[in-house]
């Protein structure tokens, strides 16, 4: 065997080693054999993670707003585009809008509410706002074969308020 | 018992017996076509998502981020004009790669671009964006570029080589870990157990395109669809590499996946994944096709 196929053979085995180790839990022995590649696979964007609406997906339909409080006291109500209310082509493009909505609302990336905060103050600048209130509608919706309103009791909650206190 | 030398040659069949690079080829024309749309999408919202005053600051994504993704827009100044030139750049890679010109290289000035857009978002990428990631950076190795292209037609080859398709054999397994491992995930969720999953995803979110008749909102309906989608994506895992299950199950995975765009909004993602069936098409087939068209 030349270096070459030796070359070829081995990117393939370690190729397929990290497809499959990815995700393992960190104390198996997979997760502990791949451990030394993860951050350089990760820099590198070729991470593995394929769920696709698992474990489940959401039983309730939230949506993100803010309410923008301005140094004299009066607020902006603003509302983040929701996707099904918009037409076929506009949906389309603004697919990631829905992908934003859902990573501010989870708490594992919690670090875009602060980020999302100082955008709206940027956006809204020539009204001085000094807070910043993200807040998440959430709506049940009926189980399945269930008739009757599809959407039932709304609630409002507060999650995050900018400056942190 | 099977010896060390019986798995050499089995490995070697598998990944290096060669063939016509015309699969290949196709889904590089196929590929580049997605990751043209992309980047054209990303165009009007460019400076919500990639700009130094959207939803993620510049500085808020380098002290999340920073040094742990690699991305252009680390090394750019932060502004349009970044901005424009990667996106730019982007599109035409993308279009040299498609028509199959400076292939290897389009392909890895893509991979720089497409990594370093996504990475400069991270959460506002889908499933989608992490497979064409994976698919740029193995067409990179790949003789894509030996058929169906400007490098062929520059280069005067007649019948293209064959080749090792070890690349192809890569983004097969690659296709095919997606529908299986998705498959082992959803196994964990108890809607998808007790077969209601598919209705939570028509009706709670804004993925759907229009309103769900009533029709399918019942209970035997949800139970077809979401254990259907779970018998595929297991199916597509080990079963697609038997020969004579391979296409039945890849014409009902492109099924699903127009179903799934007529039903659902997810951008890309359809786009993406019939994208990578095509490498289960054999080349042989394709040779055959071809003949059959030129007749």
């Amino acid at each position: 065997m030349n270096a070459s196929a030796i070359l070829v053979n081995g990117f393939i085995a370690l190729y397929l080693f990290v497809a499959w180790s990815w995700g393992q839990p960190s104390d198996s022995w997979l997760g502990r054999a791949v451990a030394p590649l993860v951050n350089f696979v990760f820099w590198l964007g070729l991470g593995q993670t394929w769920g696709m609406f698992a474990p489940d997906p959401a039983m309730v339909e939230g949506h993100l707003a803010a309410v923008v409080t301005t140094a004299d006291g009066g607020t902006i109500e603003w509302t983040w585009p929701r996707i099904a209310d918009l037409q076929y082509r506009e949906a389309f493009s603004m697919f990631r809008h829905q992908k934003y909505e859902a990573s501010v609302l989870d708490d594992d990336t919690d670090y875009l509410r602060p980020a999302l905060a100082e955008y709206l103050l940027r956006l809204h600048a020539d009204r001085a706002p000094v807070r910043v209130d993200l807040i998440y509608y959430e709506h049940d919706v009926p189980a399945p074969g269930v008739e009757g309103p599809h959407t039932l009791e709304r609630r409002d909650l507060v999650f995050y308020s900018y400056p942190e206190a | 018992m099977i010896s060390l030398a019986d798995l050499a040659i089995a490995w070697n069949a598998f990944f290096h017996t060669p063939e016509p690079p015309l699969t290949i080829a196709l889904f590089r024309i196929l590929f580049g076509l997605v990751a043209l749309t992309s980047g054209l999408f990303y165009m009007p919202h460019a400076s919500l998502w990639l700009g130094p005053a959207g939803t993620l600051s510049h500085e808020r994504w380098e002290a999340t981020y920073g040094g742990v993704l690699f991305s252009l827009f680390r090394w750019l100044p932060p502004g349009r004009r970044s901005i424009a030139a990667v996106l730019a750049l982007h599109l035409v890679a993308a279009t040299c790669l498609t028509l199959g010109f400076w292939t290897r290289v389009s392909a890895t000035i893509l991979f720089v671009t497409l990594t370093s857009i996504h990475h400069r978002h991270p959460e506002v990428t889908h499933g989608g964006d992490s497979l064409m990631r994976m698919m740029c950076f193995l067409l990179i190795f790949s003789p894509a570029g030996h058929a169906w292209s400007l490098d062929a037609l520059l280069a005067g080859a007649g019948t293209p080589p064959v080749s090792s398709p070890w690349v192809l054999r890569l983004l097969q397994l690659q296709i095919s870990f997606v529908y299986f491992q998705s498959f082992v995930a959803k196994v964990d969720g108890e809607t998808w157990r007790e077969g209601t999953a598919v209705y939570w995803v028509w009706m709670v979110s804004d993925y759907r395109r229009w309103p769900v008749p009533a029709a399918i909102r019942t209970l035997w309906w949800s139970r077809l669809a979401t254990w259907g989608t779970m018998a595929l994506e297991f199916s597509m895992g080990p079963l697609v590499w038997i020969r004579e299950l391979r296409y039945p199950l890849v014409a009902a995975a492109a099924v699903f996946h127009l179903g799934l765009e007529v039903l659902m909004n997810l951008e890309l993602f359809g786009a993406v994944m019939l994208t990578g069936l095509t490498t289960f098409i054999s080349p042989y087939d394709l040779e055959r096709l071809v003949a059959a068209l030129r007749r």
